[in-house]
């Protein structure tokens, strides 16, 4: 077990209340990233909380997964959607990806594989990323003793997406289309940190206007956890990504 | 803002054109990758941090850091604190932001070669020589990047070239002397090691290896300082590898010298140190002397001085006062007993046969 602050051990509990069930900690020297909480499902009787053995503090991130949860348990039980991602994604991608450019024979080979992993990470961050904004400004705004540890951790996940600009194989690369999510979230971490340096490489990459476009329906939805899903669907909409997914009842 | 730097690559052809002065859009021609560059010095000029632009006809690469700092000591934090892998994406944009500077290419010729990549390591390293044929360090580096590709016969001249830039270099003349140790110059080593030895005082590896020359070279003096470096090792860097490969030296040099003294024969003293032990070991019993053994390992480790009959040491678990070649005797005999298959670290299994013998068992 690691030590965690009483903030986080707060939210932790805060969790258990609302959803009724408790939280167990896995220590999982193999997970890919430094902490994951899993909601209780298929009647489960408790969530579990993964984490990987790590100098650095896990609570901002801990707090960040817990925030997901209690907002979705802040909506009635009829109103608890999952996020659904329909299978043929990576379809969707492959024309956007092979948009106004002749492939060779080797880029077509790579493109159903490049297409799905591209298409699963931009609806990853539809699904993330409009509603994990809303839980970094709770956690900025109400939680002062993890905005050290946000901040560090938001720079981190601003140099991950970075990586995806220059990502590419033969002359496959993430249309531009899709990169306004992250250029969203980018605006929003500079606003956040109150810089300015996050969103000049999405500036350069000229997909600037449409993070702010995503940024601006941000703002205007209000920020309840009832509206989540609208959210989603607005960002999916001015991100021609209606249709690749669907909501379906969350089942405890 | 972010305190921490960063950096990110684009390919060219994502580069927004628009934001660029008409006469600069043609990617990949000159007005092109100077407008790129001012393009991002001038975004983050007004944010209080720096940008180091490299555009070549494939992407732009951009590091971003505090304006107040130094680009070159940011990367060589993260070089000593040992996150070399995470450095090479930096030292690279830095190395084509400075395409001459030695100290850029010099430490990304390092870090290549820490990594094993030593094909880009050499490159670097040699353009870093070509440039300075001055930098000792450099040369080293080539020659220690060929020594590790097992390419030995090509590490020996950047190595000599490393010790004629700078004879003062104790790393240099340490490398060099190793190098010609490995190939049996141990003559020509010697000289080398002793220079390293005057530059670098407290270097264990210049020490050890300036024994192991001395030592290779032979004669009584020169085996005789041999020892007292071995030993000034141990003591110095205990729990060093060094310091074990020094004990292990000075156990073969006793061993050569206690068989030195009886002309390769049986050593009569050790066959009644032996059989002395062995007669303890029935008295007190198997854990009173596994108890002795340890001890007398422990103290071991130290290294025994077995070539002197003053009797110096004493233990604590049997009485008595011993020499060095009486506790050896004792703890050979003990981890016989313990395990007879077991490497004690010196062959005496000559006199605890004869001891045995001359037992009855």
């Amino acid at each position: 077990m690691f030590n965690l602050r009483a903030v986080t051990k707060s939210i932790l509990s805060r969790v258990e209340n609302d959803t009724g069930k408790s939280i167990q900690f896995m220590r999982d020297e193999s997970l890919p990233v430094l902490a994951t909480l899993q909601m209780a499902r298929n009647g489960a009787e408790f969530h579990v909380l993964r984490y990987r053995p790590s100098d650095d503090p896990l609570d901002y991130l801990i707090a960040y997964q817990a925030g997901f949860v209690l907002r979705l348990f802040e909506n009635e039980p009829a109103d608890r959607f999952d996020f659904a991602p329909l299978p043929d994604v990576g379809k969707r991608v492959e024309s956007l990806v092979a948009a106004g450019q002749a492939l060779g024979p080797v880029d077509r080979q790579m493109l159903p594989e490049f297409s799905k992993f591209v298409g699963q990470w931009a609806l990853m961050n539809l699904r993330s990323l409009p509603i994990g904004m809303r839980i970094d400004q709770w956690i900025a705004t109400e939680l002062p003793d993890l905005r050290e540890l946000q901040d560090a951790s938001i720079a981190l996940q601003q140099q991950q997406n970075l990586d995806l600009l220059s990502l590419r194989q033969g002359k496959l690369t993430v249309p531009t289309p899709l990169m306004g999510a992250v250029a969203a979230y980018a605006l929003f971490a500079d606003r956040l940190a109150g810089g300015g340096v996050y969103s000049i490489p999405y500036g350069a990459a000229g997909v600037l206007a449409q993070g702010e476009q995503l940024l601006s329906i941000w703002d205007e939805v209000p920020a309840g956890s009832t509206h989540d899903r609208k959210l989603v669907d607005l960002w999916a909409a001015a991100e021609g990504l209606t249709g690749w997914f669907n909501w379906i009842p969350y089942q405890p | 803002m972010t305190a921490k730097p960063s950096f990110f690559t684009l390919p060219v052809e994502r580069f927004d054109l628009n934001l660029l002065p008409p006469g600069a859009r043609q990617i990949g021609s000159e007005a092109f990758k100077q407008a790129v560059l001012e393009h991002f010095v001038a975004q983050y000029a007004p944010k209080g941090q720096q940008a180091v632009v490299t555009v070549d006809d494939v992407e732009i690469t951009v590091l971003v850091l505090p304006a107040d700092s130094d680009p070159l000591d940011f990367v060589m934090t993260m070089l000593q604190s040992g996150r070399i892998k995470e450095a090479v994406p930096y030292l690279e944009t830095l190395s084509k932001a400075q395409p001459n500077s030695v100290q850029v290419l010099y430490n990304l010729g390092i870090a290549y070669s820490e990594l094993g990549q030593y094909d880009e390591a050499i490159i670097r390293l040699k353009r870093a020589v070509q440039l300075d044929p001055m930098h000792a360090h450099a040369w080293t580096g080539i020659g220690v990047a060929y020594q590790r590709m097992g390419k030995r016969a090509l590490a020996l001249e950047p190595m000599q070239k490393a010790v004629e830039a700078d004879l003062d270099d104790g790393y240099a003349q340490r490398n060099l002397g190793a190098m010609l140790l490995g190939d049996g110059r141990s003559e020509e080593a010697l000289v080398h090691l002793r220079a390293a030895r005057r530059a670098l005082p407290h270097d264990a590896q210049a020490l050890y290896g300036l024994a192991s020359a001395l030592e290779a070279v032979g004669g009584d003096d020169n085996v005789d300082e041999a020892d007292e470096l071995y030993q000034v090792v141990i003591q110095k860097f205990p729990g060093s590898q060094v310091a074990e490969l020094s004990r292990e030296a000075r156990t073969k040099l006793a061993h050569k010298n206690m068989r030195a003294k009886v002309g390769g024969g049986l050593r009569p003293d050790v066959m009644m140190y032996i059989a002395g032990a062995l007669d303890t070991f029935a008295k007190v019993g198997p854990e009173k002397s596994r108890q002795i053994t340890i001890e007398v390992a422990l103290k071991g480790q130290d290294g025994l001085d077995i070539n002197d009959p003053e009797q110096k040491y004493t233990l604590a678990s049997l009485p008595g006062k011993f020499s060095g070649m009486h506790l050896l005797s004792i703890m050979y005999a003990g981890l016989k007993a313990l395990d007879p298959d077991m490497d004690a670290g010196v062959d005496l299994s000559a006199e605890y046969e004869a001891a045995k013998a001359m037992r009855g068992h």
